[in-house]
């Protein structure tokens, strides 16, 4: 019973951790924004009001974001089967990751975008700008505060739900204190894993408030 | 130019409907001024958004220098809307963008090569006087300043048509004497049409050539300022015309200062822009001996001369005295009424 800290399975935990968290942050970045643009350009009188669409994704998104992670971990095993191959590893907890995590920014996006003044939307639509001008030249910038801010409170559940795909295979920190720390009842292994994790934690708000500080120009 | 056809806009549900302009009829001709006066809820806010389409008609046409605006395509809409500028009353910059950014951002949207753009933007920055300032963000600026940017912005494709709603409400009066007097000199530089939507007489009074009086969504009245300053046939015009506190009507105000003022003689004095002498009270009072003092009054300087409404209360004279400091104001072609 290994009662000292093996340094390289920790520095193996803590990438495992630090790639599932970035990697599925970019992609539900990325999908919820997506998202997040289609909820807010379809709502009504959004740029391109259109109820069904709009009924029809407010409904996946609300359903994603009530199933409680873990049961959406194995509801999802299937498909992670089919897209990574495996379910076990860090690379099989990323499409939970995602499904989890992309449904969540895209409603951060939706209420950043409601921020965003009407009035500057009304004045460019009298410049004569067409609405992809409006959502890239207008929307996106005008709400990056509020979306950078999203990707840090997202990227901080991701450590969590991380935690918990680790706990059940995926690998990374919170296998490493469940496994390691905890059904061995090694302390030394559990408080170093949740140290890191926090400090990682603290390390995504620091970067994000940050950013935020430096963008916001109002 | 621009003209308006039986123009209606109702909103609302079926059983709830809200006809914010209910049948506008309207020419405004290339190179003037054109205020649209009324109180808020009078729909003229809509009335201008429908020149542009940011509101669609819900009946009546819409042509712009012969263009039907309502059967334009997608496309030729963008087009023409970059022909048409629009300030309003909170700017509506993007705090996300400098000074300069903000005033390249239609030319962006109209595809203006970069070189062309910035070239663009220096013209406009010195044009409307902000030359040290382009780097700044909006948030920097006082109010009177974002407006300028808000100008440049609308300026910057070069439109024939400026639409303003309210620009100037949200200044102070030496700003928005500032602001005022920017867009008559941007008006008699381009000879670009402007449409002033605005619940302040005095911006009518200082720049506009001719009126409409907005209430309840039509126009109960049109003319040019001169003539709606003189002979005032509608009660909102009236009141925009002749009163100095928004809440009273014309007959409340004089029954108001009557009730104060129960001595004496009252006078309500009209100065319609005519009047070559801005001394004209104290030409008059210097004829006569008993004490003047003005009650109300809401006159604006204008290019053309002084516009407005002052209230008198002469006292401790004789009817005859009286007389002679009405005659001496008439004859500078001020109308005066008693009360």
């Amino acid at each position: 019973m290994g009662s000292a800290l093996n340094i390289d399975q920790l520095l193996t935990a803590v990438w495992e951790t630090v790639f599932m968290t970035f990697v599925s942050l970019f992609f539900a970045s990325l999908f919820g924004l997506l998202i997040g643009i289609l909820l807010y350009c379809t709502q009504s009188d959004g740029l391109l009001e259109n109820r069904i669409i709009n009924r029809i994704a407010d409904v996946i998104v609300n359903v994603l974001r009530a199933i409680p992670f873990l049961i959406l971990l194995i509801l999802l095993i299937p498909i992670t089967r089919a897209l990574v191959g495996t379910m076990l590893g860090a690379k099989a907890a990323l499409p939970p990751l995602i499904a989890a995590a992309t449904p969540f920014f895209a409603r951060m996006c939706v209420i950043a975008f409601q921020e965003v003044d009407k009035g500057t939307i009304e004045a460019s639509k009298a410049m004569g700008a067409s609405n992809s001008q409006i959502i890239l030249k207008v929307l996106l910038p005008e709400s990056m505060p509020a979306i950078v801010s999203g990707i840090a409170v997202t990227g901080i559940s991701l450590v969590g739900y991380t935690a918990m795909a680790g706990a059940i295979g995926a690998g990374g920190l919170g296998n490493l204190a469940y496994m390691y720390g905890f059904a061995r009842r090694n302390n030394a292994v559990l408080y170093t894993a949740t140290v890191i994790i926090v400090l990682i934690v603290f390390a995504i708000q620091w970067i994000g408030d940050a950013i935020v500080k430096k963008i916001d120009k109002r | 130019m621009i003209e308006l056809k039986n123009v209606k806009k109702i909103f609302g549900s079926r059983e709830d409907q809200i006809h914010a302009v209910n049948g506008v009829t309207l020419t405004i001709n290339d190179g003037e001024i054109f205020g649209i006066i009324g109180y808020s809820g009078a729909g003229k806010s809509t009335l201008v958004r429908i020149i542009n389409q940011l509101e669609r008609q819900s009946a009546g046409d819409v042509i712009i220098d012969g263009r039907t605006m309502q059967s334009l395509s997608k496309k030729e809409l963008i087009q023409e809307r970059q022909s048409i500028g629009m300030i309003f009353q909170h700017f509506n910059l993007l705090w996300s963008r400098t000074v300069r950014q903000n005033i390249e951002l239609p030319l962006e949207f109209a595809g203006v090569p970069k070189e062309e753009r910035r070239k663009r933007s220096e013209e406009l920055i010195r044009m409307v006087g902000l030359e040290g300032r382009e780097n700044a963000y909006p948030s920097e600026l006082s109010g009177g300043q974002k407006q300028r940017v808000g100008i440049a912005r609308a300026l910057a494709n070069k439109p024939k048509i400026l639409l303003s709603d309210e620009a100037t409400s949200a200044l102070d009066p030496d700003t928005t004497e500032q602001i005022l007097d920017l867009l008559k000199e941007i008006n008699e530089q381009l000879g670009i049409t402007i449409v002033m939507i605005t619940h302040q007489m005095e911006v009518v009074q200082r720049v506009c050539s001719r009126m409409a009086v907005m209430s309840e969504g039509v126009i109960v009245e049109e003319g040019t300022v001169k003539q709606l300053f003189e002979h005032p046939r509608h009660e909102v015009t009236k009141r925009f015309v002749q009163n100095v506190d928004d809440n009273l009507t014309i007959e409340e105000l004089a029954e108001k200062l009557k009730t104060r003022y129960p001595d004496g003689q009252l006078l309500r004095l009209t100065f319609t822009g005519n009047n070559t002498d801005s001394a004209t009270i104290a030409n008059a009072i210097r004829k006569v001996s008993f004490p003047v003092s003005i009650v109300e009054s809401n006159i604006t300087d204008s290019a053309a001369g002084a516009y407005g409404v002052t209230y008198l209360h002469l006292y401790h004279g004789t009817d005859e005295e009286y007389n002679i400091f009405v005659e001496s104001v008439v004859s500078e072609n001020v109308i005066v009424e008693v009360l």
